[in-house]
């Protein structure tokens, strides 16, 4: 009995010890955790710049961690600055080389000049590029690198006549002195028959042995110097003309494929192993821009925008070495080309501007008293991800070493978002927490202001329009009755309709869609769901135009019946088959506007007008080339419309409301609006003058299905201006509630197929339609 | 002293289980009845001014009166259904068992799974239409999903569901009626329907509450279905109160989904009190 007592009194105390235990792990804070903590807080907070100290004392942190790498920017040569970086590598002696090339007028690359890092500052090696480059022909380069043979080699494209790749190996020496350039494997690259180009590969590398390595667009092809192909190795591609992402050591070929990092055998081409990149390919800008190197020892650096990791050889977990959110790796408005480690644990990053003209040096050194992150953390969170936001982000960091800015997006991995997406935001707002700023594309924008999740941003605005003012009308568009404005599109884009005036004028309303009575139908063919969100966008002011979101009887009749009209004679159907998009050049592809981009099937006569939505100046180019070959066409806005995109606001319960306001400001400065990212216009009027100034000769694109190709070069000034000068007149901002073109849709199907009639059918969406909202009264 | 002792024994006993009540269910639902007096982001006292909102809302009339609507139509069909397979089921025989797991299988089987096959049978090309176009000799293409016929096809899914669960309480029950009954009036010359009506329905109506209770609480969960089915705006017959407390939730309505969810507690309260009064009832026939 005794016993039993014992046990039972060891079992209860030891009970109490391990609740002891648990309760006390659980009360301890994350004191000690880290090992770049040394000393006391008093000495780590000793240690830190002035400006992080002001807000380490006013935040609760007493725990701040040490150590990153610091971001400083190397200083390009002296005349460089309008240059294309050419290339950046370790050469001979393990000297730090930098070749640039001036860009002509079309774009093209006039010679190139070498620069060794030597005494802290870069050295000229003066005619580097008269002694290399070859007699004949006339080429302008492409690539330098040094190979592991200890040979430098160059590519080239032919400068006249066909366009041919050339791949020359320098004299030992880098200097081509003595023994000039000797061409390899011409035959290679020769033209295909009946073609005036032959393989152009976007890499070539040299291997210990002087075997060569192209990188092809879907396999890395290895060969010897004579031409002879060894064997060819699966890799994937960005979609880069000039840049393909892999290294070569001596024995291993490591890449990026489709499945993640692969390394591969050069003996025989046999795969090793393949582990995960280090971030989601899906996330971000893919393996554009991602950049492989070797650590010397088997170990891999992936550098790209979310940073630069590290992984061990035979390992398959990436240590973040550099955070790309907090250096320049992390820009939209740059291109990562090159990164290399250095002797001491520091690296080095080449960076082009966009359009290729100037380039950015960084050497990255990692900083024992820095803090690891820095104390004050603002959150952006965004359905989608964008690159305006994080362009703002990259340069907000910049001016505000003592915040990090955390971009958060909703969006899965494929960018699909769901209503869960919206509740779990709504669950932190209602919590009082949530993301500081909110990017509030495809949110309950209403909802949250009516509700007070957002905070009155007026004042940010009245500054900006005196310090550099954005679009006027955007402004009111988005300025309340009282004032107070809670959300503001940091960027726009404007459908844009080509056509004859016959049929420019039909866009004026349903029923002059109607009466357009040309045999060739008044909008390009499209699916359905399509048609009908492309015509309720078009037509938003006369549909949704007293901003209720009501559909009224009579006007959601001829709304239908347009549709059903315009689809009837344009071959609309509710699913094409793939023969019949590959046909009609359309796809079954759902955009939320509707508006796929009609200029080519307006080129083939196939409508009567062809409408664009322009997202940038990228977006007028097949435009504009559409209109050369149509002098007769007209270039308008349909109604003055715009999309309003990257509606920017404040969270009421944010933490830091001046932050948040200071960063939603930035998204509207000129630094971060002259960008073009394909996401939108900029409103701010320097930005659009900087635009319209910049020039982008290098830059051509062309599309074709078919027998039809077309292609354009980048705007000229005067097309510039005009994109421009229509974007200012632009003046109401369509909003549909994606619901209730939801409604529309799934309503109107039955009657677009022929199995119910208009009446059945306008009765049913707006059944729906009253239901939503009622739920919202 | 004894039955005290014993009274503390069972407080014990129950008090992990009422901790949980108490933290995950009066707790929220005292917050949610505070937040019904509140705006919607909890800041200013509004008074009743939400209770009028919500009792005024079309919406919530709408969804309240299809939710009664789905009530009055399904529960009666399962109760009757899965009584009269009870019966059945408990007459011993040959593949007794077989029968019983093949009932209360779709119980296990996930809603997404379900909904698939749902959409396989009822689509507009889909093997309703095409039985149907079979039978008559004419081309069927009844969008069964997202036309009236919405609910018949709910209140289907809903009995496929819940059939066998339901059939399980009424054998609990059908195993509680003692065997002497039935001798007794065997002896007394009655057949199997006066037995049925004399002995076993009066026996039954302890657990026609609970089944009662239980169906009501379990007709609910139907949105998930209905969800699946349809979408978010299904067809008007099948929109029931978990919409709008999904859309209220997507657009921060919190005050009225508060305020609604008080409305649902009183008539949960009602329609429980309804089942246990009738259990008592059953309880006094049986002394």
């Amino acid at each position: 009995m005794r016993g039993v007592k014992i046990r039972q009194m060891l079992s209860m105390s030891m009970a109490m010890m391990l609740a002891a235990g648990v309760l006390a792990g659980c009360m301890t804070g994350s004191k000690g955790k880290g090992t770049d903590i040394s000393g006391s807080d008093e000495d780590r907070k000793e240690r830190l710049t002035g400006e992080e100290k002001r807000i380490s004392d006013s935040t609760d942190s007493s725990d701040i961690a040490l150590g990153r790498y610091a971001e400083r920017e190397i200083g390009i040569p002296q005349g460089t600055e309008e240059d294309s970086l050419v290339a950046f590598f370790w050469g001979q002696e393990d000297t730090l080389e930098l070749y640039t090339a001036a860009m002509e007028e079309t774009g093209e690359r006039k010679g190139a000049r070498r620069f060794l890092w030597k005494d802290e500052s870069w050295q000229e090696d003066e005619g580097w590029w008269e002694r290399v480059k070859p007699s004949e022909p006339a080429v302008t380069v492409q690539n330098v690198f040094y190979g592991l043979d200890g040979n430098y080699y160059f590519s080239a494209m032919s400068a006249e006549g066909d366009y041919i790749y050339h791949l020359y190996r320098i004299g030992p020496n880098g200097s081509g002195a003595g023994d000039g350039s000797m061409e390899l494997m011409p035959e290679v690259f020769a033209p295909d028959r009946q073609k005036s180009y032959g393989m152009i590969p976007p890499k070539a590398e040299a291997g210990a042995d002087g075997n060569i390595l192209l990188h092809g667009f879907g396999e890395a092809i290895w060969y010897r110097p004579d031409g002879e192909r060894i064997f060819a190795m699966e890799k994937s591609w960005g979609g880069m003309s000039e840049f393909s992402t892999g290294y070569l050591t001596e024995e291993e070929f490591v890449t990026r494929t489709d499945r993640g990092v692969t390394r591969y055998r050069l003996a025989d081409g046999l795969e090793i192993e393949t582990i995960p990149c280090a971030y989601d390919a899906d996330s971000g800008n893919g393996d554009e821009g991602m950049v492989l190197f070797g650590d010397g020892k088997g170990g891999i650096y992936s550098a790209d925008e979310h940073g630069l990791a590290h992984v061990n050889a035979g390992g398959s977990l990436w240590e973040l070495v550099i955070d790309g959110s907090l250096s320049t790796l992390g820009m939209r408005s740059v291109f990562l080309r090159e990164f290399l480690a250095g002797d001491d644990e520091d690296y080095y990053g080449a960076f082009s501007k966009n359009g290729g003209r100037g380039f950015l040096l960084y050497h990255y050194v990692y900083d024992a008293e820095m803090s690891a992150m820095p104390p004050v953390k603002l959150t952006v969170y965004g359905l989608r991800d964008n690159s305006t936001v994080r362009q703002a982000a990259a340069l907000f960091q910049q001016t505000h070493p003592e915040v990090r800015v955390e971009i958060l997006n909703g969006a899965d991995a494929d960018g699909n978002i769901s209503e869960d997406m919206i509740r779990a935001l709504n669950t932190e707002l209602l919590g009082g927490t949530g993301a500081d700023v909110l990017i509030l594309d495809d949110l309950p924008v209403k909802s949250y202001q009516e509700k007070g999740i957002l905070l009155d941003i007026r004042d940010i605005f009245i500054r900006l329009q005196t310090e550099s003012p954005m679009m006027e009308q955007v402004l009111e568009n988005f300025t309340e009755k009282d004032g107070a404005i809670y959300q503001m599109p940091a960027r726009i884009t404007m459908p844009l309709a080509i056509g004859g005036e016959p049929a420019l004028r039909a866009l004026a309303g349903l029923d002059e869609m109607i009466d357009y009575q040309d045999p060739v139908p008044l909008l390009a063919v499209a699916n359905y769901e399509n048609l009908l969100r492309e015509v309720a966008n078009l037509q938003y002011p006369q549909l949704f135009g007293s901003g209720k979101m009501d559909l009224p009887e009579t006007t959601g009749k001829q709304y239908l019946e347009t549709v059903r009209l315009l689809g009837e004679k344009n071959g609309a159907k509710s699913m094409f088959t793939e023969e019949e998009m590959e046909r009609l050049a359309t796809s079954n592809h759902v955009v939320q506007t509707g508006i796929l981009g009609s200029a080519t099937v307006f080129d083939q006569n196939l409508s009567g007008c062809g409408i664009e939505e322009l997202r940038g100046l990228y977006d007028a180019m097949i435009l504009l080339a559409v209109r050369k070959k149509h002098p007769e066409a007209s270039l308008t806005t349909v109604k003055r419309l715009y999309f309003p995109r990257v509606l920017s606001g404040v969270n009421q319960a944010t933490k830091h409301p001046e932050l948040a306001k200071e960063f939603v400001a930035s998204l509207f400065s000129t630094e971060v609006q002259q960008e073009e990212f394909m996401d939108g216009f900029p409103v701010n009027l320097a930005a659009q003058q900087l635009i319209c100034e910049r020039e982008n000769e290098n830059f051509s694109i062309g599309m074709g299905y078919g027998d039809y190709h077309i292609s354009a070069n980048w705007p000229d000034r005067q097309e510039r201006e005009e994109i421009y000068g229509l974007l200012r007149t632009v003046e109401t901002p369509v909003r549909i509630d994606e619901i209730v073109m939801r409604m529309i849709v799934d309503g109107a199907g039955n009657y677009l197929n022929g199995k119910e009639t208009v009446e059945q059918a306008v009765h049913a969406i707006r059944s729906r339609i009253s239901l939503y909202r009622a739920e919202q009264e | 002293m004894m039955q005290n002792r014993k009274r503390r024994l069972a407080g014990l006993f129950l008090a992990p289980s009422l901790c949980g009540v108490l933290v995950f269910q009066v707790l929220p639902f005292a917050d949610v009845l505070r937040r019904s007096f509140l705006d919607a982001m909890g800041r200013a006292f509004v008074g009743t001014a939400n209770y009028r909102t919500v009792w005024e809302n079309g919406a919530f009339r709408m969804a309240a009166g299809n939710t009664l609507h789905f009530l009055a139509a399904a529960i009666p069909a399962l109760m009757a259904g899965s009584l009269m397979l009870a019966l059945l089921v408990y007459r011993p025989g040959a593949g007794q068992h077989i029968f019983k797991s093949s009932l209360v299988l779709p119980m296990v089987i996930p809603a997404a799974a379900m909904v698939l096959v749902w959409r396989i049978l009822f689509c507009p090309d889909g093997f309703l239409n095409q039985l149907m176009a079979q039978i008559t000799g004419e081309v069927w293409e009844v969008d069964w999903v997202h036309k009236t016929t919405a609910f018949p096809v709910l209140v289907v899914t809903y009995l496929w569901k819940n059939t066998g669960y339901d059939m399980l309480l009424w054998l609990a029950g059908l195993n509680a009626i003692p065997k002497s009954l039935y001798d007794a009036a065997q002896v007394d010359g009655a057949g199997e329907l006066a037995q049925l009506y004399y002995i076993t329905l009066p026996c039954l109506r302890g657990t026609m509450g609970v089944v009662l209770v239980l169906s009501v609480v379990n007709s609910f969960r139907v949105y998930r279905e209905a969800y699946l089915l349809a979408g978010s705006y299904p067809d008007l017959s099948i929109y029931m109160i978990p919409h709008l407390f999904s859309h209220w939730f997507l657009t921060l309505d919190i005050q009225k989904m508060s305020t609604a969810a008080v409305f649902l507690v009183m008539a949960a309260s009602v329609a429980g009190a309804v089942g246990m009064y009738m259990g008592r009832i059953g309880k006094w026939k049986q002394m």
